[in-house]
């Protein structure tokens, strides 16, 4: 077992570690490894386990957070099926995450794909892009907000100073036109995680590689179908699950642009939970929909971690 | 053990009272305090002078995490992770309903008739935080939720002469601001604020009773009273009031102060006192001369002295280390030094020791309103939570599709969900 080539999960990782304090031609000592990985096990039950057994045990009761909780068996997800708040909520996030993965990755593996073709003359340009990843969801909420403003936006502003006043309108006071501005925000935050992780995959490409392709005659397009594009296809992957995951997660954003609104128009399953359990002081409601959310965010998560472990 | 504390500490104010004042007041106060802003200066403010008139006390404070917005959800996280403090501010009475419920409050009793708090605030304010027999929040903020905003030079250039009195004068004032090129009213839909239309409207027109009920949900939402707010509500906008349902949604109650009070493109806005707080701060107007309010118009001569106001409260916690000292510190904010503190910041205070001569002329003339006014405290912070949620939702989508069918799905989904969380 190289260093590269690490363990995933479980028994392994406690053989891989135990491993490093093997004597030669002695026996290995499991319970060196152990010692080693307990304040990691402990931070992880404390910060991980333990608050999703709390959240799983909540979603099973009637509480708002203060007096006594009442048990509530499955109700709290009885109920949430036909919730039609829920079932919006499912159908926006569905909406949400398909496009904000799609416009985000897409764009982020084109500017790697061109930026691996002539690195130097697009440095400038993947800095500027990659900085908007680094820009907090709130602070880009307020900028895109100072951009859709109806009256004084820049947009709005622009369309005016050009004459196209009938262009101009509200684009937060109507869910269809709200969604594409929040698209829009999200997917100029996201751009760069892609950017970086398929321009990785493709720095690592031998350079001798390209170079020979060139030295044979291949062409800009061939050398990035044939060479580009299919070793860029991992950072693809993690890409796609990346923001995929930070999709049906995000909240920030939509919290500072429209709170959900018009009229629910713009409510994630994540902000749903929210609403339920920090305003509406549901705590077993919100549990129950934090749950639902949690099993979508495994179910998308299991063929990467399922194709990692099979790398292994 | 609330009967036992209140009998406690009325035997040692009453000790107090009749000469152990040699005794100065020592030990440490410790407030929940999640006020911000203008309202977060004034708590320091009263804190410190307390301090400074009484130096054996320390006055801790707590900052509770802001929870997404709603101080609510930071006062919760502060009680579950065991936070301990005397007092709390709070200013919803849907919430001091649940917390009274969950037996976190003891009563004010005790203090209230050993201080005679009563010769301070009157008893409509008392009302307010009593529940059953016992007396809950003490009252020390107050602020007009049934002005309607406006600049007086935009009225005076449209020919309006004299402020509206009733609701069909307000509807006359329509046509002349349109013909000045004014939008008559400006109204930001995006979260809560046409709550205050609604609020205002079945107040002027119904009544406080009914509205009473209709919070307690003794009345039904599907009421014909609720129906002829929503009509009024559509005579507004047929007669094109505001701006399009879109930008109306798009819109926070800053951007129609923006409109009405800075930028004079609107006619008049319907919000609480923040208004003033806003113009005289942010756009550096004079009260009176620059900007003016004049109360929600009568619809229904009955019911032409309502008035919705909205207020903060102390809460005396259960497990408050020291009672007499948290009566101290409250009697010291209705005295007249507390109010005149309050009055000095430009913040209105129920407190009669006020000096009501420190108050700018928007603010004088708003409190001189309560004397006479059958005031009801904002129907929306008495709704429960989720209820409260809906009728916010809802109103957005009567402005979406305000016809007569759509408003009768509105009240029934009302009551539908009245029906269960009460």
């Amino acid at each position: 077992m190289t260093a590269l080539d690490r363990p995933s999960v479980g028994k392994s990782v406690v053989a891989y570690v135990a491993s490093w304090f093997k004597p030669a031609g002695g026996q290995r000592q499991d319970w060196v490894a152990y010692v080693l990985l307990a304040p990691v096990l402990l931070l992880f039950a404390l910060g991980v386990l333990y608050p999703l057994f709390e959240t799983v045990r909540v979603s099973f009761l009637d509480w708002t957070g203060l007096g006594r909780p009442k048990p509530a068996g499955i109700e709290n997800y009885t109920k949430l099926i036909s919730d039609p708040n829920f079932l919006n909520a499912l159908k926006v996030t569905l909406t949400w995450t398909v496009a904000t993965t799609f416009f985000s990755v897409l764009f982020g593996w084109t500017i790697a794909l061109v930026s691996g073709l002539d690195a130097k003359r697009t440095l400038v340009f993947r800095v500027a892009i990659f900085a908007a990843y680094g820009v907090s969801e709130v602070a880009s909420g307020v900028i895109w907000l100072g951009i859709v403003q109806p009256d004084f936006g820049l947009i709005n502003s622009v369309l005016r100073a050009i004459g196209l006043d009938q262009w101009a309108y509200p684009w937060l006071g109507d869910a269809n036109t709200a969604m594409v501005v929040l698209v829009a925000a999200y997917v100029w935050t996201q751009t760069g995680l892609p950017l970086l992780t398929c321009y990785a995959a493709i720095v690592a490409i031998p350079r001798s590689q390209i170079e020979a392709a060139y030295v044979d005659g291949a062409s800009h397009m061939q050398v990035l179908r044939h060479i580009l594009i299919p070793y860029s296809l991992p950072g693809l992957k993690v890409a796609i699950f990346l923001v995929l995951l930070n999709s049906l997660k995000a909240f920030d954003l939509i919290h500072a642009m429209t709170e959900g609104g018009p009229v629910r128009g713009t409510e994630t399953v994540g902000y749903f939970m929210f609403k339920e359990a920090v305003v509406y002081f549901k705590q077993g409601y919100g549990a129950a929909s934090t749950v639902v959310l949690l099993l979508a965010v495994i179910v998308v998560s299991i063929p990467l971690i399922r194709e990692r472990s099979s790398d292994t | 053990m609330k009967f036992v504390n209140s009998v406690l500490s009325g035997v040692a104010v009453a000790a107090l009272a009749t000469g152990a004042w040699a005794e100065e007041l020592k030990g440490e106060l410790t407030i929940l305090n999640w006020l911000g802003g203008t309202e977060g200066e004034l708590i320091i403010a009263l804190e410190e002078a307390f301090m400074a008139q009484n130096p054996g006390v320390t006055i801790k404070d707590i900052n509770p995490s802001a929870g997404g917005g709603d101080a609510r959800a930071g006062i919760r996280s502060a009680l579950l992770s065991g936070e301990r403090f005397d007092l709390l501010l709070n200013t919803w009475p849907s919430f001091e309903k649940e917390l009274i419920d969950a037996g976190l409050l003891q009563s004010w009793d005790g203090q209230w008739e050993a201080r005679n708090w009563s010769a301070s605030l009157g008893d409509s304010w008392r009302n307010l935080a009593t529940y059953g027999d016992e007396t809950y929040g003490v009252y020390f903020l107050a602020g007009n939720r049934s002005g309607l905003w406006y600049r007086p030079e935009t009225f005076a250039a449209a020919g309006i002469e004299g402020e509206p009195q009733t609701w069909d004068d307000y509807l006359s004032t329509f046509a002349k601001l349109q013909a000045n090129d004014i939008q008559p009213v400006s109204i930001g839909a995006r979260s809560w604020a046409t709550t205050e239309w609604f609020e205002n409207l079945i107040l002027k027109s119904a009544g406080t009773d009914y509205t009473a009920r209709l919070a307690n949900h003794e009345a039904k939402w599907t009421d014909p009273e609720v129906t002829a707010v929503f009509d009024l509500m559509r005579d507004m906008i047929e007669a094109n009031c505001c701006e399009a349902t879109e930008k109306m949604l798009a819109m926070h109650w800053p951007d129609t102060a923006d409109a009405v009070l800075r930028d004079g493109t609107a006619g008049s806005m319907l919000i609480g006192a923040w208004a003033n707080q806003r113009a005289a701060g942010e756009y550096g107007q004079k009260p009176g001369d620059d900007y003016s309010f004049f109360q929600f118009p009568a619809v229904n001569d009955e019911h032409a002295k309502t008035m919705s106001i909205d207020g903060k409260n102390w809460l005396l916690m259960d497990g408050a280390q020291d009672v007499e000292l948290a009566g101290a510190f409250i009697d010291f904010v209705l005295s007249e030094e507390g109010s005149n503190i309050i009055a000095n910041l430009n913040i209105a205070t129920p407190s009669a020791n006020v000096d009501a001569s420190k108050y700018d002329p928007v603010v004088a003339k708003y409190v001189s309103m309560y004397k006479d006014a059958d005031v009801f405290f904002v129907m929306d912070d008495l709704l429960p939570a989720e209820l409260s949620g809906l009728f916010r939702t809802s109103l957005q989508k009567f402005l979406q599709d305000p016809s007569a069918e759509n408003v009768a799905e509105i009240q029934a989904a009302l009551e539908a969900k009245a029906n269960e969380v009460y």
